[in-house]
């Protein structure tokens, strides 16, 4: 019925269904199973039109995301607008040793319900599909209030909230499956918004999402490649800027960077990795060498280009701009001043230009 | 300091590890090692130091000698972007070139000219060749605009080179070849020696064999040139100066995705991330380099079509190429039936061959000299023949867009739009400048009049030829 009536309803008889859809959809501390799937597919099809979803208060906006966040971690589902899990700094903590008990922690207790769920029950998938059309509402609460002149502290954002529960996902379910790609494209949303507007908040979430989405490089899936991609290319100015090294202490986005760029000899090797660019795809002109999109001093995109050939160029420049960041001079004092103190063996010597040195190191450790 | 020499003994390190890795396992590895190093000269030659641009200088030439074509090919295109940088792209505060000694300039630029002729040579020797044709031109034109090499040494590789050029010259007039073909007659034309030597001739004659219709990739496959390089070179053939239009744009070529929008809004918000993590301000443009378009053609009786001087010679003979060229299409598109399903590429093609025709009448007559019927005509017919096929419905949308967009030029006048967020307010009453302290010609609302970019100049003389009309290009109005 909803599906046939989406475009004909207005705001009240909306939010009406959409309470009551709420409502019955959790029962005790989960979803009710009989209902769910079909619960969760009008709710979809109800927020899949605008208009609709525009008119969304805060409220059940945070109502929704909660319930859709709980089902696929595995908490128990309530109807609750706070549903933030509670934020510790690891990053500025001295040894790693509390950040992993943590993790250990969050690891145990969702182990403990993925066992109990060996695939993704296709309610879930529904629910986890909600969450990028709740995303793009331009009513997402995803940035926090400008900060009162009398305010203490400044109240952190549901989109750094989101970005932990992304985090606990891919701590929970580290290989791939069918709603990761509906997770990465909520990320990518996220961190599109907050990227020029909160950009503590993108470094804080951005250095515990890395190095899951370092370990996702690897996909086949063209999909979550694409989304890969996009999160690398907000993420690298960000978290390789040298406010952000400073706080970098276990050295995160280091390893991160040095693990992708050891995948450029393989690339070829993989059958679906990125293949070299096609010269029939460029256009060969002297431009004036601006930084402007697909352009470079000496050639631009022309036609014959596809979604896949965009896929590789962006990939290449990603890679050429990883392996320029790698050999930041001012990065590499204060790394090697890092490294001392913390008295780990440098895995990795910087330079400029240096990816060739470390995939010997690679090769020579094996 | 330690940490400064062990860092130096590392990038000596580093980089012999860079040259083996180049020379590694399979191709297409080494392909896309090279590829990401020219991406990363590109944009970030302005933070690697001199050892390192020595360097990867020397890896790219050495790749010009290597076995793979394809291999050579991305060299070339290295060589072009290496040329294109500058000492200042590499130094972008200026410090060290003032601090350095005219001995440490001399032996810098020492360094390099030996890369440079190089350089040259190879790609003045792969121009003719089928693979390298592309590639070998761009660089043979990269080096030759931003002074690589001395003119003497240009001039002397180029007399023969386009003396033979009806003979072994490239395989096809591609988009690099155009340019470069333009560059090198204008240098010839600036030579004594070169210039008695009518070498013009020589470059129609090459011209008069490009097979228009197949192209260099067949009959349905996108050609790698546009209307506008091919103007341009018969332009520059026939002595003419070239007026701009409508081009191929980066962005009507993107497809719909979602790494091709966060690219553009990466690019529209360039500035803003620049500010936030670099807290760079943009330099302000200077009213000065606003162009202004030459009013040298402006006088002349051109828009009229009287007193204008006899077609012959060598505008003749470019108009009779064009003329063949579309003659074969004609010949092509009467011969398939108008219910077969044609692919749009095709359309498109036989529409680009139409503007080259037309563009290059309109110029002769912006010069004063009087159009060849025949070609206009064939031009008319042409666009005519795609009609119908073109008006059917069943194309995709981006098959549509190919399609409609090539008549971009005849009609079409593009529209400045900013590009990105503007950092700071052009002076203006919004940004609480009075009107009467800076001169009239620096706030923003005066540059908006002043905008003239010459594309509408083409348009105008087409649209008045007396044989040009609406009515006879299009015979039942659509929108």
């Amino acid at each position: 019925m909803t599906e046939r009536s989406v475009h004909l309803l207005s705001r009240k008889p909306f939010l009406a269904i959409f309470t009551h859809m709420i409502h019955l959809l959790v029962y005790g501390s989960a979803i009710f199973p009989p209902t769910a799937l079909d619960y969760a597919k009008a709710l979809r099809s109800l927020l899949s039109y605008p208009p609709h979803l525009e008119n969304l208060d805060q409220q059940s906006w945070k109502v929704l995301m909660g319930i859709c966040w709980s089902t696929v971690l595995g908490d128990p589902v309530t109807i609750d607008d706070e549903w933030q899990d509670a934020f510790t700094d690891q990053v500025d903590e001295p040894g790693p040793s509390n950040g992993r008990t943590q993790t250990a922690d969050m690891a145990t207790q969702g182990g403990a319900n993925y066992l109990k769920r060996s695939s993704v029950s296709q309610a879930t998938s529904e629910l986890v599909s909600l969450i990028p059309i709740l995303l793009s509402s331009t009513a997402a609460p995803l940035l926090p209030p400008l900060p009162d002149k009398d305010a203490y502290h400044q109240e952190s954002s549901l989109g750094l909230a989101i970005i932990m529960k992304i985090h606990r996902f891919f701590t929970q379910q580290p290989s791939e499956s069918s709603i990761h790609l509906p997770i990465l494209r909520s990320l990518n949303t996220v961190l599109a918004e907050i990227e020029l507007n909160c950009r503590n908040e993108l470094v804080l979430g951005g250095m515990k999402v890395l190095p899951q989405l370092v370990a996702l490089w690897g996909t086949r899936s063209k999909g979550i490649r694409e989304q890969l991609l996009i999160a690398f290319g907000i993420l690298l100015p960000y978290l390789t800027h040298k406010s952000a090294l400073e706080r970098d202490k276990l050295g995160v986005v280091r390893e991160a960077l040095t693990r992708l760029v050891e995948t450029i000899p393989r690339e070829a090797l993989t059958r679906w990795g990125i293949e070299p660019l096609d010269m029939a795809v460029l256009r060969l002109k002297l431009g004036n060498g601006s930084n402007q999109p697909y352009r470079t001093r000496v050639f631009a995109v022309s036609r014959n280009g596809s979604t896949n050939i965009l896929t590789r160029l962006a990939r290449i420049r990603l890679l050429s701009r990883m392996c320029h960041d790698l050999g930041d001079p001012r990065a590499l004092r204060r790394l090697l001043l890092s490294a001392l103190q913390t008295r780990r063996h440098p895995i990795i010597c910087y330079s400029n230009s240096n990816y060739g040195r470390e995939i010997c190191e690679a090769a020579k450790s094996g | 300091m330690e940490g400064r020499s062990a860092k130096r003994r590392k990038v000596d390190n580093a980089l012999s590890a860079l040259l083996t890795n180049l020379e590694g396992n399979t191709l297409a590895s080494r392909l896309i090692h090279l590829q990401v190093l020219i991406f990363m000269v590109d944009r970030h030659w302005g933070s690697l130091h001199a050892e390192a641009h020595t360097a990867i200088r020397q890896a790219i030439i050495d790749t010009l000698d290597d076995e793979y074509p394809a291999l050579q090919c991305w060299g070339l295109v290295g060589v072009a972007t290496l040329a294109t940088l500058t000492y200042h792209d590499g130094d972008p505060s200026g410090l060290v070139l003032e601090l350095a000694s005219p001995s440490r300039h001399n032996a810098l630029r020492q360094g390099e000219t030996a890369h440079w002729t190089k350089a040259w040579a190879h790609a003045m020797r792969k121009v003719p060749m089928a693979p390298l044709s592309r590639a070998a031109s761009i660089a043979a034109l990269s080096l030759l605009v931003h002074a690589k090499i001395s003119i003497v040494e240009a001039v002397r590789d180029i007399g023969p080179f386009l003396r033979s050029i009806d003979i072994s010259g490239p395989p096809h007039p591609f988009d690099s070849v155009c340019a470069f073909l333009t560059a090198a007659m204008n240098l010839a034309r600036a030579d004594a020696q070169l210039y008695s030597l009518n070498l013009e001739d020589k470059v129609l004659a090459w011209l008069g064999r490009w097979t228009a219709l197949e192209g260099s990739r067949g009959k349905t496959r996108m050609d790698l040139n546009t209307p506008l390089d091919m103007v341009q070179l018969l332009g520059t053939c026939c002595q003419l100066q070239s007026y701009p239009f409508v081009d191929l744009t980066v962005n009507e070529t993107l497809p719909d995705c979602a790494i091709v929008e966060r690219v553009m809004v990466e690019a529209e918000t360039q500035a803003l991330r620049r500010f936030v993590l670099e807290g760079h301000i943009p330099t302000a443009e200077s009213p000065i380099t606003r162009k202004s378009s030459s009013t040298a053609s402006s006088q002349s009786a051109t828009l009229d079509g009287h007193s204008q001087a006899f077609l012959d010679g060598r505008n003749r003979l470019a108009s009779a190429i064009t003329a063949q060229a579309l003659d074969s299409f004609c010949t092509d598109f009467a011969v398939t039936e108008t219910t077969a399903v044609s692919p749009p590429e095709r359309l498109r093609r036989a529409i680009d061959m139409a503007v080259t025709g037309l563009a290059f009448q309109a110029t002769l007559q912006l010069h004063g000299i009087s159009t060849d019927n025949t070609c206009i005509q064939l031009g008319i017919q042409l666009i005519k023949c795609i009609q119908p096929i073109a008006l059917s419905a069943s194309y995709s949308i981006p098959g549509q867009h190919l399609i409609w967009r090539g008549l971009a030029p005849l009609v079409y006048t593009p529209h400045e739009t900013p590009e990105s967020w503007p950092i700071l307010l052009k002076p203006d009453v919004n940004s609480g400048l009075r009107r009467d302290i800076l001169p009239p010609g620096r706030y923003a609302s005066a540059e908006v009049q002043g905008r003239d970019s010459g594309i509408e100049k083409i348009q105008q003389v087409l649209w008045r030829m007396p044989s040009v009309s609406p009515s006879s290009i299009w015979r039942n109005k659509r929108y």
